[in-house]
């Protein structure tokens, strides 16, 4: 892969992070970088370590594991700082598999995404407006509770609770995961357009690797908890090996 | 008529003192999926620390100020259940990993005996916070007496419930709570620290313990024997209206006031009370295991 010279300065650095789950290695010493305005994708196949990776980053973990590695974000170090701290320094993480709040309201779930910069009022409100504008089937049904909704909703919920905090890096695991094709496409124009137009960072999770690698700018791809190559996505996705590991020829 | 209203009297009167003590157990249930045993003890501590500041015999300080002063030393011992019980624990599956059935017992034991060694296992009458309104001390309705420390336990339990359940779904900080109680690690996710949520539970179940020990003070004295028994039937209470739901254990509780002041009224079988309350406990549980209020546990994916 090329060396390309990649935009901006670096906001996310990964150097040789492991993890286990007791005696299960999940990652071997992984390292990757994001630089400010990218769009960095991960792609690999089922159990290749991607949601461990963004978890970790994230700082959630499961009581079982172990990590080792150093993990800097804007400069501080956050590998073992706690979930929480590190969503206060602007890092929001979309999860695999929605986890919207059922039992509260779409209002309230997306009241809860802001909880970080609860203080700051009118840009709240402002963003608020601005998630109903953009997904108008939320505005439809802001007083319903988040575990009514279909999965495709629910998705454009967890989307929007995430951006809802005002994030300078937004972490996606799988956002097309469990969703018919027609909003998968929808969920990728969403992406492609959040990155465009907020100047938002985005580290992406995808199975689908065609489609990640088509808005990503550069990409890595993880093998069993190893990276076993990367560069800007067009490279890799005109790279017979990753075509045919990936792309489906 | 005498008959429903002194039902109504004593169900609502032993309901409310349920209520408060039950929403504790819901709350903490709600953040930590921990039921606290120590929470009887907790309203023994509230009870003994209103003694404490209330009576001659100890510090006497204005009623008021005494209240205030029970209030945070229950909460300050709810927060000590917390730090002693759970929190030695580190991370840990409450589901799986049920350490916590001893040593939130263990806490609740060694507090009872604090007291016990203080004050004796004796009852002490302690005062009302509000003795008379404009000189009404009580009154009779229907020929059964109704007195002024009984409307203030009702309508300030009912009040407090009200602004805290306000609380609880108006305000952000009141979401936050629920979203911790249905996901605590994407609540983390979004900025939301799950210890604070857990602690602020340990605490505010410390002082409702309280107000129901200080409230109920006055009408049956403090003391070790009857606070040890309203540990035990708000945690049936909250069980029949469901954990985790603070309107469940609410309900729960009137259920079981309600039901308690039938049996002795007009049936008259005030020896079997427990016996019978127990017992619809153990028929709700095998009928309807979440109770009332309580959603199926379904595992998130």
């Amino acid at each position: 892969m090329s060396d390309a010279v990649r935009p901006g300065p670096t906001v996310l650095s990964v150097r040789d992070l492991v993890v286990t789950y007791g005696a299960a290695t999940a990652l071997h010493g992984i390292s990757f970088e994001v630089h400010q305005g990218e769009v960095v994708t991960i792609i690999g196949g089922n159990g290749a370590g991607k949601t461990t990776t963004l978890r970790t980053v994230s700082g959630v973990s499961e009581v079982i594991q172990k990590s080792t590695g150093e993990i800097t974000f804007r400069e501080q170090r956050i590998d073992g700082m706690p979930a929480h701290r590190i969503a206060k320094m602007g890092l929001a993480h979309i999860p695999e598999g929605r986890r919207v709040f059922p039992q509260l309201s779409v209002a309230e779930n997306l009241e809860l995404g802001s909880f970080r910069r609860r203080g700051d009022r009118a840009a709240v409100a402002e963003d608020l407006a601005d998630m109903y504008r953009r997904f108008p089937v939320l505005a439809e049904r802001k007083e319903q509770y988040a575990g009514l909704l279909s999965g495709g909703e629910q998705q454009m919920l967890a989307i929007a609770r995430g951006l809802m905090a005002g994030p300078s890096f937004l972490v996606m695991d799988e956002p097309s995961l469990g969703l018919a094709p027609l909003i998968v496409n929808q969920m990728f124009e969403i992406i492609q357009q959040l990155a465009a137009d907020s100047g938002v960072t985005i580290l992406l999770v995808e199975q689908v690797a065609t489609k990640a690698l088509a808005v990503a700018d550069y990409a890595y791809v993880l093998e069993s908890g190893a990276i076993t190559a990367h560069g800007p996505a067009g490279e890799l996705a005109a790279d017979p090996l990753v075509k045919k590991a990936y792309l489906g020829g | 008529m005498e008959d429903l209203v002194l039902v109504l009297r004593v169900g609502l009167v032993e309901g409310s003192v349920l209520a408060l003590i039950a929403f504790g157990y819901s709350l903490i249930f709600a953040t930590t999926r921990v039921v606290n045993f120590a929470q009887g003890a907790l309203v023994l501590v509230g009870g003994m620390a209103y003694l404490q500041f209330a009576d001659a015999a100890f510090t006497e300080v204005p009623v008021w100020l005494a209240a205030i002063l029970a209030i945070a030393v229950a909460a300050a011992a709810g927060a000590a259940v917390y730090a002693v019980a759970i929190l030695p624990l580190g991370r840990f599956n409450p589901t799986v990993d049920i350490g916590w059935i001893i040593t939130t017992f263990a806490i609740g034991a060694i507090l009872m005996e604090l007291v016990a060694r203080r004050y004796g296992t004796l009852s002490y009458p302690v005062p009302p916070i509000i003795a008379s309104v404009n000189g009404w001390e009580g009154s009779s309705v229907a020929e059964v007496p109704v007195s002024v420390e009984q409307v203030t336990l009702v309508l300030g339990t009912l009040g407090l419930l009200a602004v805290l359940e306000l609380f609880h779904h108006k305000t952000i900080y009141g979401r936050a709570f629920r979203a911790v109680a249905q996901d605590s690690q994407m609540a983390s996710m979004l900025g939301i620290s799950v210890r604070r949520m857990v602690v602020l539970s340990f605490v505010l179940a410390g002082a409702l313990a309280a107000v129901a020990a200080l409230l109920v003070g006055p009408l049956i004295n403090v003391g070790p024997l009857p606070f040890q028994l309203f540990g035990i039937q708000a945690f049936i209470a909250v069980v029949l209206g469901g954990l985790g739901s603070t309107r469940g254990a609410i309900v729960g509780a009137y259920i079981v006031g309600l039901l308690a002041a039938f049996l002795q009224v007009v049936l008259g079988w005030t020896d079997y009370v427990q016996f019978i309350v127990f017992g619809v406990f153990l028929v709700v549980l095998a009928v309807r295991p979440t109770g009332i209020f309580g959603e199926p546990l379904v595992e998130k994916v």
